[in-house]
């Protein structure tokens, strides 16, 4: 079976073949080898789309529309559900289908299957379960740990845990026997009844800091100059222990925690305001459910996958670890992945689950090809964003002058059945529950608990949209209580360049609160909200008009952020850049083509996004250890090898592409003019000494330095070539909340670069220049966190009616630093997603968490409620964004933040409505109506 | 197992008989027997609209159909448009470029549904303009079932508005 499609115009064709790059070996020796999966040599030539020209427009400013524009809107072949075996270069053609029975039930003993619902012509070819795993010793380890599958006897361990894998010969007879096991009730057969399974917490912390003498002195004591503190044991299997706090530093936390509470209960530290706050459990709703392909080459020990990720890299190595003591016929030497576009993630394909059930069903399908396409109730059973209990006590504050003395907070995160993410989003919005504001003594507790619900991670927003949300609403209680005007009191109280943050770190970046509550301030959709309310509410005397403001800062990256970036020019001066991440929709493989421009000039030819692909193995790059609980000592050792690097490349994740990702291509760019470029320049000018480096300037495209000839790039590229100059640049990047740096000899010049290692391609060659010296962010780096931060607002206009309590959203404006914008549509693009996925999130989106939940598997958009077009003031959106301080700021991440602030805006709206605090989510019209 | 024979006229090519499940969907219909992946996948249940095509009748007028609730059996001897019948000779339809000139997909998994959907609005259009103060209605009420999770379907919007002013034929005063 042939494709008719498309060929795909993003990202550009590169030559197909079998490239790859061991990323290292697993401990079962399993090579594992990621190769991108783009344009396709079974594409039909006549049915190919020509390229797409001047996607850059004048090449130098912004572009005129995405990199991958044409590509998506013809539906060419991009995602991982697009592809079958026979698109697969090599593979057999035919695909075999498979599909996962899950558990309904976790709360009663498993005791099998019954298929007999099914006629014998559509029995599964093959039936996979935990006993087949255990006598193949095949099982989850490193970071997945449950249970691949319940086994007979066992009570499930969270709703939706499969108990078995089912292989069809063919899609006819999959596509029948899937409908009627759809539709069938008793296929699994559960026993007794048990109870859930119980098992202790995922992890917890507690974030204790008393501040020095002004909101930029020392800290007397902090997470960031003390250390992180973790409980010595938990009270009745989900409660931390704190007063058996031990060694020291936990016991300081405890003493110090237990006076900032009792100041607040005994009056000491001010007015007391408390809340208690309740997020609720919500599903990524990506558009494309999860899907991936497997082929078992049992000829050459060979497992070949295609997946749609955001983790290539570590979830081929969770496979490689499942599989690591695998027996034959099972046992593989080589782990092959390919990786496609994916429509939509937002978190949910980071480190998924299914890939470890498409490795399943490809080793256990005899050699046959094989698909593993969820529909959406399996999908939305697969894994949702956590409920959160947010008990605060935040801020005590003096009276007299609305700042905040004292805050305490009690997180609590229900993860779910399965580790995931759970503890790391549950410090997330520990780090982050101050919101925009600096609080001088602050104690927050967080708990991550383990529950018999559907397996919970992480999400768009990464637990500071839920503890962000609560702070902001009750920053808007404190105002009135004071009888202050939000943004005053916001301004009174927020957080500026050179204070520290709630752990004691001072963010790296600017913070421009002040700007930011300007604008807000300004915006005439609060000025003007007296006359806006009175006019609307003449016009609708049934509706009540309520205006809400919030804010938000939030971290972009993780702490452990790798980046790899090659760039390059033919001798015809076609430019292309390669960058070691994915593209999910956001826009990374424009964005890195655009940041070219920063140091050459124009935009990329050619956009690439591969992983780890065989590309960046002249840099030769080696790592080990943990970069987030690695000591100095081993780092400094490990340091010496001019290779080694502490992460090779981050997951697409944590707003990291334009902060991260472009960074790299940027530093890239930046070496590529200076020892490629500027050495041609002064070959061709002649100018001996009297021209610079620092003279360059790019001038309609040409490079000129002091009055000299304008030459093309073209020229420039062609001196290159054909004087054996330097012609590419490739570089690894590293930031554990600051960026690594190295010195480089190369010709002679000495560079100092925010990079840790480097190639430079001459005469078509790659070679490694070693680094003489390296700078890694200090080990003890790690402990601060959200360093850096992006800032944003929104004001929220909204009617409610009063005869039902229907919400109607009638005007969002949101401000938002965002450094420099790479490319602004993308920017706003993604602002007026985020505005619409935090209405969702605010009135609409809600799972249960149990039994009636999504692990029922009866849950899809007919009662998950995604916010539609009328839930959103499409035509009254608007976005203005800080302009930045210099032409050259780098730019933020801000996929995360654009989301955040809508929600508390939208609360607070409802508050001023209606006069009635909610602390649930989301509000619905019955809340409103059971209010009044 | 039942199966049903069909055969379908696809973006202007006539394929089948086909010998399929009676009860397949017309989207793994496309996507499994004929190759044709533009056609996207979303919900299962006929609500989110990522599949929708078009189906051209015999009296030169056009609807749009869900590809995941229809049956491939329900589409015998009709004629059917997909996303990738648009782009003719290497240009992309008007549509088409409206969407990408406006920055208005980021994933672009729910684009086809959207690219099939303007289509045919701005195909009635040409028929019956619309009013230019029943624009934004009439808009809303086409694209209105259509989910994104991207966009906030702020620029699929402003990108088929700018559409349809820019040609006089399509609205009315």
């Amino acid at each position: 079976m042939k494709a008719m499609h498309f060929r795909s115009q993003a990202p550009p064709p590169v030559n197909w073949s079998r490239r790859r790059f061991l990323i290292g070996s697993s401990a079962a020796g399993i090579t594992l080898a990621l190769v991108p999966l783009v344009a396709h040599a079974a594409f039909e030539k006549d049915e190919t789309m020509p390229a797409a020209p001047g996607w850059s427009g004048n090449g130098v400013g912004p572009p005129r529309y995405r990199i991958d524009g044409y590509a998506k809107a013809t539906g060419a072949k991009l995602y991982a559900r697009d592809f079958r075996a026979a698109d697969m270069a090599g593979w057999p053609d035919e695909t075999d289908h498979a599909m996962l029975l899950l558990a309904s039930d976790a709360t009663h003993r498993f005791v099998g299957m019954d298929l007999a619902i099914l006629a014998n012509d559509l029995q599964p070819d093959k039936v996979v379960t935990a006993e087949d795993l255990k006598a193949s010793r095949i099982r989850a380890k490193g970071y997945f740990t449950e249970d691949l599958m319940c086994p007979k006897g066992k009570t499930p361990d969270y709703l939706g845990q499969p108990v078995a894998l089912l292989i069809f010969r063919g899609l006819e007879k999959f596509v029948t026997a899937r409908q009627i096991l759809r539709g069938a009730n008793g296929v699994i057969v559960f026993g007794e009844e048990t109870g859930a399974v119980a098992k202790p917490p995922y992890g917890a912390n507690r974030f204790t800091r008393i501040g020095g003498s002004d909101p930029s002195a020392p800290d007397v004591y902090s997470p960031a100059r003390d250390g992180w503190v973790v409980p010595p044991r938990f009270r009745r299997g989900q409660y931390p222990s704190w007063p058996e706090a031990d060694p020291a530093a936990t016991r300081r936390a405890e003493a110090y925690g237990r006076d900032i509470r009792a100041t607040l209960d005994n009056g000491r530290a001010g007015r007391v305001l408390k809340q208690h706050f309740q997020t609720q459990s919500a599903d990524h709703f990506f558009m494309e459910p999860e899907s991936g392909l497997a082929w078992h080459d049992a000829a050459n020990d060979r497992l070949s996958l295609m997946l749609g990720v955001q983790s290539p890299a570590d979830t081929l190595r969770a496979i490689a670890d499942m599989l690591s003591d695998a027996e034959s016929p099972y046992a593989i030497k080589e782990l092959e992945g390919h990786f496609a576009y994916f429509g939509g993630a937002f978190g949910g394909k980071d480190m998924p689950l299914l890939p470890n059930y498409v490795a399943l069903a490809g080793l256990f399908a005899d050699g046959r090809p094989v698909r593993l396409a969820l529909d959406r109730f399996e999908s939305i059973s697969a894994r949702h964003e956590a409920p959160r209990r947010d008990d605060r006590k935040p801020t005590g504050r003096r009276p007299e002058t609305g700042a905040f003395t004292a805050f305490v907070c009690d997180l609590s995160l229900n993860g779910g059945g399965t580790a995931n993410y759970s503890a790391s989003v549950a410090d997330a919005a520990a780090i982050s529950s101050a919101s925009m504001y600096y609080v001088p003594k602050s104690d927050v507790s967080t708990i991550a608990t383990h529950s018999h619900g559907v397996t919970a991670g992480s999400m768009r927003g990464y637990g500071g949209l839920q503890s962000i949300t609560a702070m902001e609403c009750l920053v808007d209680d404190v105002a009135a209580q004071l009888n202050m005007d939000p943004i005053e009191l916001r301004r009174k109280n927020a957080m500026r360049t050179g204070y520290r943050n709630l752990t004691g770190a001072v963010p790296v970046v600017t913070i421009r609160s002040e700007a930011l509550l300007d604008r807000l301030e300004q915006s005439p959709l609060w000025s003007r909200r007296d006359q806006d309310r009175r006019a609307f509410q003449a016009a609708n005397p049934y509706k009540a008009y309520g205006v809400g403001v919030a804010c938000a800062m939030f971290k972009y990256g993780t702490g452990e952020d790798g980046a790899l970036a090659a760039v390059s020019f033919s001798a015809d001066g076609r430019i292309e850049v390669a960058a070691s991440t994915v593209e999910m929709g956001t826009g990374t493989s424009t964005a890195v083509a655009v940041r070219v421009a920063d140091h050459l000039g124009r935009h990329a030819d050619q956009a690439i996004l591969d992983s780890t692909g065989l590309r960046w193995e002249p840099l030769g790059l080696v790592t080990s250890g943990d970069p987030l609980k690695m000591s100095q000592q081993d780092q400094d050792a490990a340091a010496a090898n001019p290779r080694w690097v502490p992460v090779i490349t981050s997951r697409a994740s944590a707003s990291v592409g334009a902060h991260v990702t472009t960074h790299a291509v940027a530093e890239a760019s930046y070496a590529l003019l200076r020892f490629g470029l500027w050495p041609a320049a002064r070959a061709i000018w002649q100018a001996g000494d009297t021209v610079t480096f620092a003279d360059l300037q790019w001038i309609d495209g040409k490079l000129t330095a002091k009055g000299m000839e304008p030459l093309s790039f073209v020229r420039l590229a062609e001196r290159c070539h054909a004087s054996g100059g330097t012609t590419g640049v490739m570089v690894h990047a590293f930031s554990r909340w600051q960026w690594a740096g190295a010195e480089f000899a190369v010709e002679g010049d000495t560079w100092n670069g925010a990079i840790d290692a480097l190639a430079l391609r001459r005469g078509g060659d790659w070679r490694v220049q070693d680094r003489r010296k390296v700078s890694f962010p200090p080990a003890s780096t790690e402990r601060l966190s959200e360093t850096y931060a992006a800032t944003s607002g929104a004001i929220v206009a909204l009617s409610i009616d009063r005869t039902n309590g229907a919400i109607k959203v009638l005007r969002v404006h949101e401000v938002l630093d965002c450094g420099r914008a790479l490319v602004p549509e993308l920017v706003s693009g993604q602002a007026q997603g985020g505005i619409a996925m935090g209405l969702g999130h605010a009135l609409t989106e809600y799972l249960p968490l149990y039994e009636d939940g999504p692990g029922n598997g009866t849950w899809n958009v007919n009662r998950y409620d995604v916010p539609r077009a009328r839930d959103v003031p499409v035509w009254d959106m608007t976005l203005e964004t800080l302009p930045p301080v210099k032409n050259d700021d780098a730019p933020r991440g801000i996929a995360e933040i654009v989301m955040i602030p809508v929600i508390p805006a939208t609360l607070n709206a409802i508050h001023d409505a209606t006069g009635k605090r909610f602390t649930r989510l989301p509000v619905t019209a019955d809340d409103i109506q059971k209010a009044q | 197992m039942e199966t049903v024979q069909i055969s379908v006229t696809v973006n202007g090519r006539q394929t089948g008989h086909h010998t399929i499940p009676a009860g397949l969907a017309m989207v793994d219909f496309l996507h499994d027997y004929l190759g044709l992946t533009g056609t996207k996948f979303g919900c299962g249940i006929g609500v989110c609209h990522a599949c929708v095509v078009i189906v051209d009748e015999i009296d030169g007028t056009s609807r749009s159909m869900r590809t995941c609730i229809n049956g491939a059996a329900v589409f015998d001897g009709k004629r059917v448009r997909t996303v990738e019948a648009h782009a003719k000779d290497g240009r992309l339809s008007d549509v088409q470029q409206a969407f990408v000139d406006h920055f208005a997909f980021q994933c672009g998994y729910c684009t086809p549904g959207f690219v099939n959907e303007a289509t045919r609005l701005l195909e009635d259009l040409a028929r019956n303009p619309v009013s230019k103060d029943g624009l934004e209605d009439r808009i809303e009420a086409s694209l209105g079932e259509h989910l994104c999770r991207c966009t906030g379907y702020v620029r699929y919007y402003e990108a088929v508005r700018d559409l349809i002013r820019a040609n006089p034929k399509l609205t009315k005063s």
